[in-house]
């Protein structure tokens, strides 16, 4: 019986994840469509809503090219080093009170260790291609993603002095209540600091614009998949929106209370509805929603701003978001020693 | 670039407010094979043959048109009726030809020929560009050119 749930429960977030990461295609090209003033997928179901599906299902049917000179090993295992690891994060993600695989107590240490896993398959995969253009977008994303991985674990610690604890979900219930006025007590208030560090590396940590320097179609014919085709490449391209979606989650468990509803609204709304939907159903709706902002936020930021130059990111990486960091840690420890907040 | 401007970058906060205003504005997309273009009043498509209003062709077959026409994409054949009267046996344009400069319908003396509003005319065989006197009678029927 526990088995069954278990699994049943594994189905249901790996479903979820790969159901989100399909309707963010779709919502990346539409946003994208709507801010250039053009329509979008339009003819494939409704509203092209199956779009992605259809050109999921092309990408299998074309032909899988191996460069001649390439690391055949290597090459065939790079987007599945990629992909996999951004969907195993789902496993510690409390989506609701009861939604979650499983409860570790070193959930945010898991996270950010497996996360850090997802740049073997860029590198391996720019290494492998031999090809210049691969190997440098390879490269820059290893040199990108080891900067800010910094930047983000240091803002995470701050969270962590905050709740006492690294599981995620001792996170998420210690975010309960309110402020004076119905300020909801997430640690986004306190930690403002960390908040702001955190979206900025989580841009970069996903290798999305502003930051898509490792992909760069411009200079870099699209860098580590250059030499990559069909459902390989499709690996790559969903392991970019699964770890999208991935670390969206994590914003909202860290910094905004996870699946807990908003202060007033949310009791309002609840009050509506029967007590079972609200106990299994609502946190579940609350934590989407949360998640879906910061996705439309990733493709709203995306058609907005620019690609950064190399060393400006660097600079921005060292001299201005890790001293911030560090700051912030600092912050944290006072707020919590002081009994400030 | 003042210093609270560096700090909270505000440039990309008012970016943001650029790209959510466009995302919530109407696109500019026109879906052309399912929403056709209303075409101005005189604008210049494949041409059409004009009758009179019994029934009698207005085309007398004098081949100004095809004199004047820079393409030479017009061909007129006649012949001589009964009472000596001129038969137009061919009207001809090659509408792969055609530069529709509606020279032809400048020209012409009895209002028999117009650029009408039709205008895909592209065609994987170069051998049915031509269009003949019927079709373009039959397309003067069309109640859009009851005012010519």
């Amino acid at each position: 019986m526990y088995l069954l749930i278990f699994t049943l429960k594994v189905a249901a977030i790996i479903a979820l994840a790969l159901g989100g990461t399909t309707f963010m295609i779709w919502v990346e090209r539409k946003g994208a469509a709507r801010i250039q003033n053009r329509s979008g997928p339009l003819y494939v179901g409704p509203w092209g809503l199956f779009q992605p599906i259809a050109d999921g299902i092309k990408l299998f049917l074309k032909e899988d090219i191996f460069p001649t000179c390439a690391d055949k090993v290597l090459f065939f295992l790079a987007p599945l080093i990629c992909f996999a690891p951004s969907l195993m994060t789902f496993a510690v993600i409390p989506v609701g009170p009861h939604v979650q695989i499983a409860d570790i107590n070193i959930g945010i240490v898991y996270i950010l260790a497996i996360s850090s896993l997802g740049i073997f398959g860029i590198v391996m995969g720019g290494w492998s291609s031999n090809n210049k253009y691969s190997l440098l977008g390879g490269l820059r994303s290893a040199a990108q993603m080891i900067s800010y991985e910094i930047t983000l674990g240091l803002s995470v610690v701050g969270v962590v002095v905050f709740a006492g604890s690294l599981s995620l979900n001792d996170i998420v219930l210690a975010q309960g209540g309110s402020w004076f006025l119905g300020i909801p007590k997430w640690f986004v208030i306190p930690q403002i600091l960390g908040f702001a560090l955190f979206l900025v590396s989580m841009f970069a940590e996903t290798n999305r614009l502003p930051f898509d320097l490792p992909e760069a179609e411009h200079e870099l014919v699209g860098g580590y998949f250059t030499e990559y085709s069909s459902i390989q490449w499709g690996l790559f391209m969903m392991g970019e929106y699964v770890a999208m979606i991935s670390i969206s989650c994590v914003m909202v468990t860290l910094f905004l209370g996870g699946w807990l509803p908003l202060p007033w609204i949310g009791p309002l709304i609840e009050g509506l509805l029967p007590a079972g939907f609200v106990l299994y159903v609502m946190p579940v709706v609350w934590f989407l929603s949360k998640v879906a902002f910061f996705m439309f936020l990733f493709v709203w930021v995306r058609w907005t701003i620019p690609r950064l130059r190399y060393d400006q990111l660097m600079a921005l990486g060292w001299k201005v978001l890790i001293p911030l960091a560090l700051l912030n840690v600092i912050i944290a420890g006072v707020l919590k020693t002081f009994q400030i907040v | 670039m003042g210093l609270m401007t560096n700090i909270f970058q505000t440039d990309i906060l008012k970016g943001l407010g650029v790209t959510i205003k466009y995302f919530f504005s109407k696109p500019v997309t026109f879906r052309y094979p399912e929403v056709r273009y209303e075409m101005g009043e005189r604008f210049r498509g494949a041409h059409i043959l004009k009758r009179h209003e019994d029934g009698i062709e207005r085309c007398v077959g004098c081949g100004l048109c095809a004199e004047i026409c820079p393409a030479q994409a017009i061909r007129i054949e006649t012949s001589n009726g009964e009472d000596r009267e001129r038969i137009v046996d061919r009207y001809e344009i090659d509408l792969g030809l055609c530069i529709y400069c509606g020279f032809c319908q400048e020209v012409c003396p009895v209002d028999a020929v117009f650029l009408g509003k039709d205008y895909e005319l592209a065609d994987t065989d170069p051998g049915r560009t031509h269009v003949g006197k019927d079709e373009m009678l039959a397309k003067g029927e069309d109640p859009r050119y009851d005012h010519l």
